[in-house]
């Protein structure tokens, strides 16, 4: 207290100072009218910057909880330590049961890149193709949307030299008549590559003619892979393998 | 004449002083704003005198503070493996944004940089535990970036049109990502694209500078008019590549669940 009126009384002593000198000025008693109104305007407006940015940390600074006296009794320390060791140990083996056991993948549909996992450790990564966003229309009742699914799958079924079996719009979209359901214009041979993990739905992972558009958008909704990292792929996994796709 | 000069020039002093006065202590209201939350959010949590008494310990010791944020975390990750959807888990400590499913990490981004509020680091540590030892749901979101890029073709008449219209996506456009999450407890996230000095990371920061002071006059000229208690939002700023964010938004559901470990 002593020192703020300290503060202030030094304060009112400049202020004397600078009226005494402007009163020598003429403009002064014109100014003078004004001085304290002024004075607090611009008092108010450097309030706004100038408070909050000392104020605030302040504040803060005296709330926040300071270990200023810690508890170091060692006994106490250990067996509260203890506990929470236990605890977090029970909570590591609680976690560590929910990733999978066999190894899984994980498909990233934004960035088209995949990750194979075995346990934590990633074992192989490298560019796929996933779905382009088109969607196709034909007249006003007929629409495709070309997306790969988001979520969790497990794989299906393994095939070797996999056979497409052509659905409507792969008819639509080339400006050809649908042919009827088993007609042999269906079936195209060698467009898959080498192996097809299905996922179920009609979404498949499987390899591809057109390895220079790996890397980006432009499949049906199925995940191309090249050959190399699609082989590796169908090795490691099994029919039960879980597969993530974001 | 001269007297009604005279007593209004008096009546306009004594509103300009009134008004300067009024605005001083306005805005030293509202510099405590971020304190009185702390205060009420200890004040909601010291009313559970159970949670209070079982974690007081964290209040004796610095280490055994430290030890239970990491079994919080622990438990809003156990949390968040029953549910069978995307969400967050943003660990300032290890500096990783993460993409969880099932409990199982989808994809980590790495945090070139973050400015968190002076309020996190001023909560309560039995505050804290209770806040973030189990998911924060995402209340509101925004994003400069398209959710599903859906681009609608017409299906061509003959072969020959087909092969006109053959489509290969450009992916060279991009507008700049920048992804803000409204929490519960008022806690805004935002994730900023770093892109090492690039003109749109400069104009991101500066629209996020204008868009965080607007909206805190906003709200507080908004609450003052109709007599209301001045909020305050706690802001946490967080630089990543501008492709993870566009991974991490698409991939989350509306209304996901975010962890907060710091």
């Amino acid at each position: 207290m002593k020192t703020i009126s300290k503060i202030l009384r030094i304060l009112g002593n400049y202020v004397k100072l600078i009226q005494l000198s402007l009163e020598k000025l003429n403009w002064y008693h014109k100014l003078s009218k004004f001085l304290i109104p002024i004075l607090l305007v611009s008092a108010s407006l450097l309030s706004i910057i100038y408070i909050p940015r000392i104020l605030t940390p302040t504040a803060l600074f005296m709330f926040k909880h300071h270990y200023i006296i810690e508890e170091k009794d060692s006994a106490w320390l250990a067996s509260e330590k203890e506990k929470l060791a236990i605890t977090a140990k029970q909570l590591d083996k609680q976690l560590a049961t929910s990733i999978p056991k066999t190894p899984y993948l994980i498909i990233n549909s934004t960035q088209n890149k995949f990750f194979l996992y075995k346990g934590n450790r990633m074992i192989r990564e490298g560019r796929c193709s996933t779905g382009s966003y088109l969607q196709l229309e034909k007249g006003d009742s007929q629409k495709w949307l070309f997306k790969t699914p988001k979520g969790e799958f497990k794989i299906r079924n393994k095939k070797t030299d996999p056979v497409w079996k052509k659905p409507d719009w792969a008819f639509v979209e080339e400006g050809l008549a649908i042919p009827s359901p088993n007609h042999p214009s269906r079936y195209e041979y060698g467009v898959l590559g080498d192996y097809a993990l299905s996922l179920g739905d009609g979404y498949m992972i499987h390899g591809t003619i057109w390895q220079r558009y790996l890397g980006l958008p432009v499949t049906h909704g199925c995940v191309r892979l090249n050959d190399e990292d699609l082989e590796a792929v169908y090795k490691t996994l099994f029919v039960g393998s879980k597969v993530y796709i974001f | 004449m001269n007297n009604f000069g005279i007593e209004n020039k008096a009546k306009i002093k004594l509103i300009i002083k009134t008004l300067a006065v009024a605005i001083i202590l306005y805005v030293g209201i509202i510099s405590t704003a971020p304190t009185r939350r702390l205060i009420s959010l200890k004040k909601e949590v010291y009313a559970d005198s159970t949670f209070r008494e079982s974690h007081s310990f964290v209040l004796k010791n610095r280490e055994l503070f430290n030890t239970s944020k990491d079994i919080a975390l622990q438990q809003s990750q156990l949390v968040l493996a029953d549910k069978d959807t995307f969400a967050l888990l943003i660990n300032l400590i290890d500096s990783t944004v993460n993409l969880m499913f099932n409990g199982v990490k989808m994809h980590s981004a790495n945090i070139q940089n973050f400015e968190k509020d002076l309020f996190y680091n001023s909560i309560n540590p039995i505050v804290y535990l209770q806040l973030f030892s189990k998911p924060l749901r995402i209340l509101n979101e925004y994003s400069t970036i398209v959710k599903e890029p859906i681009i609608s073709r017409k299906a061509p008449k003959d072969t020959l049109e087909a092969m006109n219209n053959s489509y290969i996506p450009d992916t060279l456009v991009q507008s700049p990502s920048y992804f803000r999450m409204e929490l519960e407890h008022d806690i805004t996230i935002h994730l900023i694209p770093y892109d090492a000095g690039s003109s749109n990371e400069k104009v991101l920061k500066k629209a996020l500078k204008k868009y965080v002071v607007k909206s805190r006059i906003h709200n507080n000229l908004h609450n003052l008019l109709l007599w209301k208690k001045v909020k305050y939002t706690p802001n946490l700023v967080i630089y990543i590549r501008g492709d993870e964010i566009r991974s991490l938004y698409r991939a989350l559901p509306s209304n996901a669940q975010l962890v907060l470990h710091y």
